[in-house]
């Protein structure tokens, strides 16, 4: 009823105050709104658009000047005839006007590349040097066409300002000679480096990028890094991982690089990947206590990595596409994690599923000092009966650790963004994959 | 109302929380919708919500269509309920993106409104302080106003230009690179 008489009184309510003809016609309409608010819609616009609306009206001049400033620096015009570097200077300069023109922070600095001159460094640097720039609350950086060796710089330059952005955006072209990679990309506070790895010089501008969203405290409570193909030799990668860890993929580069790690987060399809026992000397990552897979791993695939890491405690699994390998039934080497460390396992999103029932057997059979082993299922309940068909297929009375515990708890809420819980995710101490360890209820895992 | 409340918090799920508007209709919503609002927040945090909130700042039409985004909404942060069968098979990534996906079509449809609906719903964003509705409506606005010139502006939003000529070349003069 109410919502019936909302429409009535609409239109009443328009043939009262509206002038006749269409929308728009109010004298009303924007008089009726407060200048801040003013402000914060112009603070939305871009930057030419944002700055010709002084023109509007007397009530519209200071607007502007006193909204927060949402500046697009594009370096990426100019032709031969006047000269690059010319152009470049002239940007440059006409952003340093602007931004003495204006008295608000900068809201969000999106700056565009396209370097065909030498002198794109210098007029980049003059200008980032501004202090307007320090306090930007979003930054977006795009580079196009040939990458020169300025946007590392610029990254650098502005890894050092603090506090940074807490939205950063960066995308990079494609992969050129010195290229750090064909995409990197920095989103709201997650950064994906999906492609090929460069050399390792290259690689201190993604460190850079990884050093700001990881050491702004801000960032820190969702930082996923994904890098593809690594080469051997990635120094400064290495440190970074032994000083934050964030989520190291599938393909890692030499095991030095994981050594300090404690967990290991993998996503991947197992498809893609090398036999990693054939690429990294096993026993080789001893200080790795905790191991997640968000993917349908098979057997062959985590068994060869548990060589690698022979300490593993706690294995989390996530199957978030169905595990279609198939496992089949052949004999393994005998494991020194499953004899000696392996203590609990996690199945989230476990399905009763002949190729699930198959891996999972093998840690029922195998780990002799497994504790427990719980399975998230996506379903509204689990009964007992569902439970006892559970054990009988996953031949829980066989199982190799007469201790272990069977666990199975139902919850069909679970998204992706649950499975572990970011804010831990760089806290050594904890097991970022275990949600009862977490001392603030509900905020982050919703 | 028969949402699955957890343990502790299944008195706080439950609460409701009556709303009046400015010509006296009453909106009833859970306390979940209504903490949208910074304003009822904290209004339920200093316990002065008994007897119901008036907001004489808010028609009931506006209102209606404020509850109706904070409902849409306040699911969306407490994780999708009732759908579980759709979550049956596909991966939990795409399970996320299309419902960010439908809650983003969900913002579009209701952002098809007359302009004078539109700023009264940004004056009861600023006024409640929902910070997605005025980001959104605000947006909206900054859209249409987005690559016109200033006498198409003037024009949609009738605005009067009282400024003088000399005014106005100064204004150019200053602001050059935005008129280039």
């Amino acid at each position: 009823m109410a919502a019936e008489e909302g429409t009535g009184g609409k239109r009443r309510r328009l043939c009262q105050e509206l002038p006749p003809g269409e929308d728009g016609g109010d004298p009303d309409l924007i008089s009726r709104i407060p200048d801040e608010l003013l402000g914060s819609i112009i603070t939305l616009l871009p930057t030419k658009d944002g700055g010709r609306t002084q023109i509007l009206s007397r009530r519209w001049r200071p607007l502007w000047r006193s909204a927060p400033l949402n500046l697009d620096a594009d370096f990426t015009g100019g032709n031969t005839t006047t000269g690059y570097d010319y152009y470049y200077e002239r940007v440059a300069s006409k952003l340093l006007k602007l931004l003495s023109a204006h008295e608000a922070p900068v809201r969000r600095f999106s700056l565009n590349l396209n370097c065909r001159g030498s002198g794109l460094d210098r007029s980049i640097e003059s200008f980032l040097q501004s202090p307007r720039i320090r306090d930007v609350q979003e930054f977006e950086l795009y580079v196009r066409g040939e990458l020169p060796s300025c946007p590392p710089r610029a990254l650098r330059m502005l890894a050092h300002r603090d506090p940074f952005a807490d939205h950063l955006h960066a995308q990079f072209p494609k992969p050129q000679a010195a290229l750090p990679c064909r995409r990197h990309y920095i989103r709201e506070r997650s950064l994906w480096c999906p492609v090929e790895m460069p050399r390792p010089g290259d690689l201190a501008a993604i460190v850079c990028a990884l050093r700001m969203l990881g050491d702004q405290n801000p960032l820190t409570d969702c930082l996923h890094a994904q890098f593809p193909k690594p080469q051997a030799a990635l120094p400064c990668l290495r440190q970074y991982i032994r000083e934050r860890t964030p989520w190291p993929p599938v393909q890692m580069p030499c095991p030095g690089d994981l050594a300090a790690g404690q967990h290991l987060w993998c996503s991947s399809c197992p498809d893609q990947l090398p036999d990693p026992s054939k690429r990294w000397p096993s026993d080789a990552m001893r200080s790795v206590k905790i191991l997640g897979f968000l993917t349908a791993p098979n057997l062959d695939f985590v068994t060869g990595l548990l060589k690698c890491f022979p300490c593993v405690e706690k294995l989390h699994i996530v199957s978030y596409t169905q595990m279609i390998h198939k496992n089949n039934a052949k004999s393994y080497a005998p494991l020194e994690c499953l004899d000696q460390h392996l203590k609990q396992v996690q199945i989230i999103n476990y399905e009763e599923k002949r190729s699930d029932m198959s891996f999972i057997k093998f840690f029922v059979l195998n780990a002799r000092v497994l504790e427990s082993m719980k399975f998230v299922v996506r379903r509204d309940k689990c009964g007992a009966k569902w439970v006892a068909r559970q054990h009988n297929k996953l031949q829980v009375n066989d199982r190799a650790s007469q201790a272990a515990r069977f666990q199975f708890e139902a919850d069909c809420s679970r998204g992706s963004s649950s499975v572990v819980h970011m804010k831990h995710i760089h806290d050594l101490a904890m097991d970022p994959f275990d949600r009862s360890l977490c001392t603030c209820h509900g905020d982050a895992l919703s | 109302m028969a949402s699955a409340g957890s343990g502790d918090e299944k008195a706080a799920a439950a609460a409701m929380i009556t709303l009046i508007s400015s010509d006296n209709e009453k909106f009833e919503v859970t306390e979940a919708t209504a903490t949208l609002s910074q304003t009822i927040r904290h209004m339920i945090e200093d316990g002065c919500t008994d007897g119901g909130v008036p907001l004489p700042n808010v028609t009931s039409k506006i209102l209606a269509r404020v509850i109706e985004y904070c409902k849409k909404h306040a699911t969306a942060a407490a994780g999708e309920e009732g759908s579980s069968s759709s979550f049956s098979d596909a991966a939990f990534l795409e399970v996320d993106r299309a419902f960010l996906e439908e809650l983003e079509e969900f913002d579009d449809a209701f952002l098809e409104v007359d302009r004078a609906t539109l700023f009264d719903l940004i004056l009861a964003a600023n006024y409640l302080d929902i910070k997605g509705l005025l980001n959104l409506t605000c947006q909206k606005v900054a859209d249409s106003v987005k690559g016109k010139t200033p006498e198409q502006i003037r024009e949609m939003y009738n605005i009067v230009n009282d400024l003088t000529p000399e005014e106005e070349a100064e204004i150019r003069r200053e602001t050059q690179w935005a008129f280039e």
